[in-house]
């Protein structure tokens, strides 16, 4: 074997040879020499280590197990994880005695010590320097990272995630019926979140008695924390400068517990709006934040917490590797996990990742988000320490523990007469509580019990969103300590039966066939297209609808027919045609639904597309003049065409409100309205009689003319006074 | 537009009230009787009308104690066209 000195000359080369010549306490003019000497003798070496400090020894067998080099950096971790700290202190020592060498042994060329330490020690290989392995002993024994304690600790701060997910369900059944507003900021409306308030069970109990306010930091806190969660699970979204359910995300509340374990740590580290670097700041200063700096933001894409995903996962994986048993010292263990990951959070955390804004985050990771989602419990030492512990769910969500087991709800219902359902929470699955804010809604929440009500309102809701009379009362009989009360039950069966007799489809496409195409045709072609039946209706033997996602399968079902396309959200397509002075044809299948809502106002109808002016309705409906105005408005926009002049004065002669007109001299022509003189000016051939319009309701008449003029007047209905 | 060469009419975006019987629709008329909505009725069952408006119904349905079975979806309902004041401009609207 070489002379452990050769090595550090190539390592370091001839100027750093003072430098762990001094170290070693070798002595002599020419350092390098000397070294050589004393590292040529074994029991010099010996002598050597053994004048090391115990902790540098300690270190030095440690890292004579792995017989090979490492990264300082894992090499501190896998120090760490042994159950020791001082990792810089004690191999310090070791390096400047040349018992441990800094660098590459199979480099070409050699790099000084000093630049070495000036790089970085963490990101530099380690190894003991060949000749000094096993000399420092046994390595010492393995100690427990985290230590533990066997005084009392008492229990100060416990979430239950079944609490979580509940207040989960009702955010999600909140913004099922309402918005929540977004700032500029995206952060929520605290108007809008104290509207939900009252829904949320907080670790003090909700309900009536307790209703946790927005304004305060720990009710901004935990409502922003549920909605963040809630996003990061697809359960809410924002929709616009809104928050909204996202009903295909509630799929998670269907879930057994050890399927949510797994969702809830993913949404928990990829969540965007909730970030522990505000979050420990809003508990430091005891204060929720101002609107406008951004906290809580739901915004298009990022957000606050949006970066944090990699720094939540790598305090998470350190816990992980820690083992916590039972109670741990959260102040030691913020730093052990600092220290363990120093490296990486000073790299991802936003500006704060310096040593403070480490330990701040690592706190908050354990404090607050493992907290909300009931995987660590809080507890004080009996010398005032604070303390916590990972839950049986904190245990699963770190892979080092099974998932506790999920009741099956029986006996977690009672029943009431009155309608009333109390749900104990200890003996309620997720599903339970999922399946009763379907059909039930919330009257009483408290930490351990949830009161609902069975209301007609609540239960055809649940109705039109899949449930029946019979699986509702199969729900509660199953769950319920007693038999669930005759009234209740028949009273479901009432509810179906009126929530059965009307359907609503929300949004499609009536297809109807027109002009000369067998209906039967055209509707079998739709049936033949759309390959769910029940997203089909057929309304008669010329209407179809078809809910709406089949545009394609439409379009190629109705090519042949060369289909016209009538839009709802566009401007009324003109689809009228008259018959004569009193009777309108809208053509079966191609009018326009809305002529049609707006005709029955103004008509009778004689066929099902035959209309009839009926002035006695429009006079009941608006009154003459009113009435004229608008019926007049619509003909315009309807027939096709448009509305002429001609048909505009005899429409006011139908309503018996005729255009009236006199001659004053043998010359002029005066009408009783503007508007009438702009009709008669509208008409065409009424031009052949007259020179000039002399004003609004004047016009001047040819010489020799007048009597042919009044005359073609009085054909169009207006009445003539001489 | 002429219509004298087309075999059929799409009409999009529309909603449609399907009820069980025909008393069922004149007892759903007369509750939507208020309602400034274009409202047609179609054979002896049905109601039709443009989707935009389906909420007005069935809030007014709701109303009533009636909460029919939807089919669809239900964001379809949801208004968003309300412009967002942000909390801080409200407060100050409603400070004024």
């Amino acid at each position: 074997m070489s002379n452990p000195a050769e090595v550090l000359l190539q390592v370091y080369g001839q100027a750093t040879m003072a430098r762990i010549a001094q170290g070693a306490g070798a002595t002599g003019p020419d350092a390098y020499a000397a070294l050589t000497e004393l590292m040529g003798d074994k029991t010099r070496r010996r002598t050597l280590v053994d004048a090391m400090p115990v902790t540098s020894r300690e270190l030095l067998a440690f890292m004579g197990q792995f017989e090979r080099r490492l990264r300082g950096e894992r090499l501190k971790r896998r120090w760490f994880l042994h159950g020791y700290a001082e990792f810089e202190q004690r191999i310090t020592p070791l390096i400047e005695a040349g018992v441990v060498i800094v660098g590459n042994v199979g480099a070409r060329e050699p790099l000084s010590l000093e630049t070495a330490l000036e790089q970085g020690l963490l990101q530099q290989w380690l190894q003991v320097s060949p000749g000094f392995e096993g000399l420092a002993g046994e390595a010492p024994k393995a100690r427990e990272v985290v230590e533990q304690f066997e005084d009392e600790t008492v229990l100060e701060v416990t979430v239950r995630t079944l609490v979580l997910e509940y207040n989960l369900l009702a955010a999600a059944r909140f913004t099922e019926a309402h918005k929540i507003r977004l700032n500029r900021d995206g952060s929520p409306h605290r108007s809008d979140l104290k509207a939900m308030a009252p829904l949320i069970i907080d670790r003090h109990g909700g309900g009536s008695e307790h209703v946790i306010d927005p304004n305060s930091m720990e009710g901004w806190d935990l409502l922003v924390f549920i909605l963040s969660i809630g996003e990061a699970l697809g359960c809410v979204e924002r929709r616009d400068d809104t928050l909204r359910a996202r009903n295909a995300g509630f799929d998670f509340f269907r879930k057994s517990l050890a399927e949510r374990i797994p969702l809830l740590l993913r949404a928990l580290e990829t969540q965007r709006a909730w970030s522990e670097v505000h979050a420990a700041v809003w508990k430091a200063t005891g204060e929720p934040p101002t609107t406008g700096q951004g906290d809580g933001g739901f915004l298009v894409e990022g957000g606050p917490g949006a970066n944090l995903a990699g720094a939540r996962g790598s305090v998470l994986s350190a816990l992980r590797r820690l083992q916590p048993h039972d109670w741990f010292n959260i102040v030691d263990t913020v730093a052990t996990i600092g220290s363990l990951e120093h490296q990486y959070l000073a790299t991802v955390l936003p500006s704060a990742g310096d040593e403070i804004g480490i330990a701040s985050f690592v706190r908050a990771v354990i404090t607050q988000t493992l907290v909300h989602v009931g995987a660590v419990d809080l507890g004080r030492g009996s010398d005032g320490t604070a303390r916590a512990r990972l839950t049986p769910v904190g245990r699963t969500m770190l892979g080092v523990g099974e998932p506790p087991v999920e009741p099956d709800g029986t006996g977690a219902l009672m029943v009431e007469p009155s309608f009333e359902i109390t749900c104990f929470l200890d003996q309620a699955p997720l599903r339970l509580l999922y399946d009763l804010s379907r059909f039930a809604e919330s009257a009483h929440t408290s930490e351990r019990v949830v009161r609902y009500r069975l209301v007609g309102e609540s239960v055809q809701w649940g109705y039109a969103r899949g449930y029946t009379a019979d699986s509702i009362t199969s729900i509660l009989t199953t769950s319920a300590a007693r038999q669930v009360p005759g009234p209740v039950t028949f009273a479901l069966q009432d509810w179906e039966r009126l929530h059965r007799r009307v359907t609503v489809f929300l949004s499609g496409d009536i297809i109807a066939a027109t002009g000369k195409s067998d209906p039967e045709v055209v509707q079998s072609g739709v049936q033949f297209a759309i390959d769910r039946d029940s997203d089909l209706e057929i309304i008669d033997f010329t209407h179809t609808f078809v809910v709406a996602g089949h545009k394609e399968p439409i379009d190629r079902a109705l090519m042949a027919h060369k289909p016209r396309v009538i839009d709802y959200n566009g401007p009324i397509v003109p689809s009228l045609h008259w018959i004569d002075d009193k009777n309108l044809h809208a053509p079966l299948g191609g009018t326009d639904f809305r002529l049609l809502a707006r005709l029955g106002r103004f008509c009778e109808a004689d066929d099902d597309d035959v209309f009839r002016i009926h002035p006695p309705k429009i006079k009941a409906a608006f009154g003459i003049e009113a009435g004229f105005a608008r019926l007049v408005q619509l003909l315009r926009e309807g027939v096709v065409g448009g509305l002429t002049a001609e048909r505009e004065l005899q429409l006011k002669q139908l309503l018996d409100d005729p255009a009236k007109a006199k001659v004053e001299t043998m010359e002029v022509l005066v009408v009783g309205s503007a508007d009438d003189g702009d009709r008669i000016a509208r008409i065409q051939p009424l031009n052949e009689f007259i020179a000039a319009r002399l004003g609004p309701r004047s016009f001047h008449v040819i010489p020799g003319c007048t009597a042919k003029l009044l005359a073609r007047l009085r054909e169009l209905g207006v009445k003539v006074e001489s | 537009m002429s219509s004298s060469k087309s075999g059929a009419v799409i009409h999009r975006q529309l909603a449609v009230i399907a009820c069980d019987v025909s008393g069922t629709l004149k007892e759903t008329l007369a509750r939507l009787a208020g309602l400034e909505i274009d409202l047609v009725c179609v054979g002896d069952r049905h109601l039709v009308l443009p989707a935009s408006q389906v909420r007005a119904v069935l809030s007014c349905l709701n109303q009533h104690g009636q909460f029919p079975r939807l089919v669809g979806d239900e964001n379809a309902l949801l208004d968003t066209s309300e412009p967002v004041i942000d909390e801080q401009d409200e407060a100050v609207e409603d400070a004024t």
